[in-house]
């Protein structure tokens, strides 16, 4: 049970005293310009070390490992299965049918996360995969008539639709190899993208609405996420594919927007936040797919007592008054450098400036999904 | 012609992926793969992938491991997880774990429970865990060759390597053996199509002798069988050949492992 | 030296005759030869030369520092320290949690040296108590432990082993109180749960304490003891640092335990 609320509050907490979270916080709160422990600009991110198509026996397979040592594989399998249509969408008639039969189903896409210590129906698993899950098979794309992404018509789970009678699941199971230190979404979020990036399906021969049967040749498969020839990518429409989404672990200290946290810098962090983007096909740009508040663990530290309020230091110090100010990120009176747990609530503008640092055309999001697009290639 | 191993391997002295009767698949390891624990490593054995990694020796958890059992020395413990995708077709996982994993967590946990130094470490625990990538039969020696190169990493004090090794025979073996008309050989390091069809054994041997260029008295060495797994029928008669072919595996297996470990101490 | 020495250790590789060295931390020993445990480097530490004993086999645990060609000779000043878990007979600092009729529990704070000589540590002792202030506030101040105390090792003393004389007369009440700083030796490992601490020695006891009203108490030195204060058996001093004067603690028999630390404590008061 405590195992449980410190996973989902977060991560395991750092054991850090009252002064070394004020510490912390002081220098990540500076305005402007934020002190992080390990000298990263607020937007770097910490090296990470990742490959693709580790796994021969996997549709695609993918392994991050981050500057913390805790490390992710994922493994996608795809299997053919025959559309079942529900009761409801039959007694529509013909109209309910074809629309089923196109578009596809969430429930194509199994995602299952083992951790270790935890079993296999605990919350935290379940919930995160349910997460993760959700923005894949609701990324669906508009329109679809951008070039050569016809195939992508629909998102994922239009892409999965062989014919009106038979189509792919996915399984995609997310293997991680160590307890996680931090919250582990964004970990598993970025492998999963890259797993998906290499999947490639068999190409397939048959046409129409015969049974499925497929070609041989591993050589001509398809790429799951259609990706762009060497010539669009020249010209700059390389970007106009669909991506799987990534999500991306913010946090906000004070005013200042803070990437990849490490984390004591979690410990001290006003608000968390788990922001998912995925590309958007119509005009290249990011588009926000979810945002969700996640538990800071801050709120459980112990709170400092000042000197003037400790008994134990009557006398020991010279008698300076410790002035209460106000922090202007969350209007609550402090008295500077002794810790207050933080009892959440930021300001909107605060929260607004997360969401555009990751969404504005050459920030942080656009980044990851380029840097994720290189392991790839190589 | 049929893919299996009893019809070809009379007609070419070949198994179905081109090796001999005493041939090994690919072994490739590395030890030190994850920095999040203690001690960790990557091993495959042909198709069979396998990472490890071992945390402790730690204080053990409240409550459990406690007593008699607790004071006399360190608990292993060991945690198998055999991925989703690790075979052929999407294994689905009714919550919780399955026989198969259990299985090779109970004879895991037992071999190296008796062969680590553990009095070294009263009150404490030591973790294994081991993550299955890719499942090509040998899992158990895999497993076995995967701790123990983790377990090395980790620093944990043993006697000697414990590797492991599967040996069958090439037929089903139910009658007993004819020594004018022997026509079965024993075959070394199963794959999983050999495992589904012929009878087969799990072998694991430590050993105490000196080893690599410093021979001091050759005629000492002593190997000592630490875990022998079989579930399959065989005639009796066979048992002693295939243990003695697994037996050889081992100490192959002990020689690539060692140069792993030094391998990755120069590096 | 008859046979060489390997340069780097496999588990179960032997290093060497019973007979010709002595095994070393990372080895073991069978059947009269020595075998490494672990894999390392192996390091040869030379016999002391006054002494007769043998030359010490051991293996390292530093697996990336660049293994030496040939057996090294390390000095035996640089001796790697193998952990800093209590064992038996380690002297140790622990700070009172609870005190009960019958055991008193403290937390484990620090786990002394035991290769440094007992005047290098009284040095050390008494060079750390020069800023009695912050380790007060710091070490003794109950506020700041709430969150951190568990994850220390928690330790027992038990009624019996609090001194060694006139044990039955022992009211745990008095030889302790909570946020005092015990100095102890460990008795045994213990359950599950906690290492048994024993203070039944001249050199052990309560080094650091409070009095009801938050002042430190010191022990005052033997030597004042001597002079004729004898008032009290050993004896200890509330300091007010308002003040500047001192005035002898009320409840005297908790000085049981306590120890005279070195005689230069005085003057940092």
């Amino acid at each position: 049970m405590s195992n449980q609320r410190q996973a989902s509050s977060a991560s395991q907490t750092p054991h850090l005293s009252p002064a070394e979270l004020s510490y912390l916080y002081t220098s990540l709160s500076l305005p402007k310009s934020p002190i992080r422990p390990d000298g990263r600009s607020p937007t770097q991110f910490r090296p990470l070390t990742a490959e693709s198509n580790i796994l021969p026996g996997t549709n695609g397979s993918a392994r991050i490992g981050f500057a913390d040592g805790t490390q992710a594989i994922v493994g996608v399998k795809a299997e053919v299965e025959k559309t079942v249509l529900s009761t409801d969408t039959l007694a529509s008639g013909e109209g309910g049918e074809s629309t089923a039969a196109t578009s596809g189903h969430g429930s194509w896409v199994q995602m299952s996360i083992e951790i270790p210590g935890f079993r296999d129906d605990d919350a935290l698993p379940v919930f995160l995969s349910e997460m993760m899950r959700e923005s894949l098979v609701g990324a669906v794309v508009e329109g679809g008539d951008g070039g050569g992404d016809v195939m992508m018509a629909g998102g994922l789970k239009g892409r999965l639709v062989i014919n009106k009678r038979w189509h792919w699941r996915l399984y995609i199971d997310v293997l991680l190899l160590s307890q996680p230190l931090s919250y582990p979404l964004p970990l598993l979020s970025l492998t999963t993208h890259l797993a998906l990036l290499s999947t490639k399906l068999p190409k397939l021969k048959s046409q129409g609405e015969e049974d499925p049967f497929f070609d041989d040749d591993w050589e001509v498969a398809e790429y799951l996420y259609p990706r762009g020839s060497k010539l669009k990518a020249t010209s700059g429409l390389a970007s106009q594919y669909v991506r799987p989404p990534v999500t991306l672990l913010v946090v906000s200290v004070g005013e200042n927007v803070i990437f990849d946290p490490s984390r004591e810098e979690i410990a001290v962090a006003d608000a968390v936040l788990a922001i998912s983007v995925t590309r958007d096909t119509e005009a290249g740009n990011l588009k926000l797919l979810s945002i969700r508040t996640i538990d800071p663990p801050s709120r459980l530290t112990q709170p400092a007592v000042p000197n003037s309020e400790n008994v134990n230091m009557l006398g020991a110090t010279a008698p300076t008054e410790d002035i209460a100010v106000l922090n202007p990120a969350t209007g609550e009176e402090e008295v500077p450098g002794v810790w207050r747990p933080r009892r959440g609530g930021v300001k909107r503008s605060v929260i607004a400036n997360m969401i555009k640092t990751v969404l504005k055309k050459g920030g942080v999001g656009e980044e990851v999904l380029e840097g994720l697009e290189g392991v790839e290639v190589e | 012609m049929p893919l299996d191993t009893s019809t070809t391997y009379p007609l070419t002295r070949l198994r179905l992926d081109g090796r001999r009767w005493n041939e090994l698949r690919l072994l490739q390891a590395q030890i030190s793969t994850n920095p999040a624990s203690s001690g960790s490593s990557y091993l495959s054995m042909g198709n069979t992938a396998i990472m490890c990694s071992v945390h402790g020796p730690a204080e053990g958890r409240r409550g459990e491991a406690s007593g008699a059992a607790g004071s006399a020395g360190a608990i292993v413990e060991v945690d198998v997880n055999v991925a989703g995708f690790a075979s052929v077709d999407r294994r689905r996982k009714a919550g919780g774990s399955d026989k198969q994993s259990s299985r090779i967590a109970t004879t895991l946990r037992a071999a190296f429970q008796s062969h680590l130094h553990t009095y070294l470490y009263p009150h404490s625990t030591i973790s294994i865990h081991v993550s299955v990538l890719s499942a090509d039969g040998s899992l158990l020696a895999a497993a076995i060759n995967a701790c123990t190169l983790a377990l090395v990493d980790a620093g944990i004090p043993m006697p000697g390597l414990l590797t492991g090794c599967t040996s069958g025979m090439s037929g089903s073996a139910s009658t007993p053996r004819d020594p004018r008309n022997d026509e079965l050989d024993p075959l070394l390091d199963l794959s999983l199509p050999e495992e589904q069809e012929l009878p087969f054994l799990t072998v694991g041997t430590t050993t105490c002798v000196p080893v690599g260029e410093n021979h001091m008295d050759d005629e000492e060495e002593e190997t000592k069988v630490a875990v022998l797994n079989m579930d399959s029928k065989l005639h009796c008669t066979y048992i002693e050949t295939m243990l003695a072919v697994g037996m050889d595996g081992c100490n192959q297996i002990r020689e690539l492992l060692e140069g792993v470990i030094k391998g990755s101490n120069r590096g | 030296m008859a046979t060489s020495i390997p340069s780097l250790a496999i588990p179960g590789q032997r290093l060497g005759s019973a007979n010709t060295y002595a095994a070393g931390p990372g080895t073991h020993v069978q059947q009269a030869n020595i075998f490494a445990s672990i894999a390392g480097p192996v390091i040869l530490d030379p016999a002391q030369p006054n002494t007769q004993s043998k030359a010490t086999l051991r293996v390292s645990r530093v697996l990336s520092a660049a293994a030496q060609s040939s057996p090294t000779t390390a000095s035996a000043k640089s001796k790697p320290r193998y952990n800093t878990l209590p064992a038996v007979d380690s002297i140790v600092l622990a700070r009172v949690t609870r005190v009960q009729k019958r055991q008193a529990a403290v937390s484990i704070l620090v786990v002394l040296d035991e290769t440094s000589a007992p005047d290098a540590d009284l040095a050390k002792a008494s060079s750390d108590n020069d800023n009695i202030a912050s380790i007060l506030t710091s070490a003794a101040n109950p506020e700041n432990h709430s969150s951190t105390d568990e994850l220390r090792f928690q330790a027992i003393i038990r009624k019996e082993d609090v001194r060694a004389v006139e044990k039955d007369r022992v009211v745990m009440e008095d030889m302790f109180r909570v946020g005092d700083i015990v100095r102890g030796c460990v008795l045994s490992l213990g359950d599950q749960t906690s290492y048994y601490l024993t203070t039944a020695r001249n050199d052990l006891g309560v080094v650091m304490a409070r009095s009801e009203t938050g002042n430190m108490i010191i022990p005052l030195p033997i030597a004042s003891m001597a002079s004729g204060q004898y008032a009290l058996p050993s004896d200890w001093l509330e300091h007010e640092d308002a003040l500047g004067s001192s005035e002898l603690h009320a409840d005297s028999s908790r000085a049981a335990t306590a120890v005279a630390l070195a005689p230069n404590i005085l003057s940092v008061v």
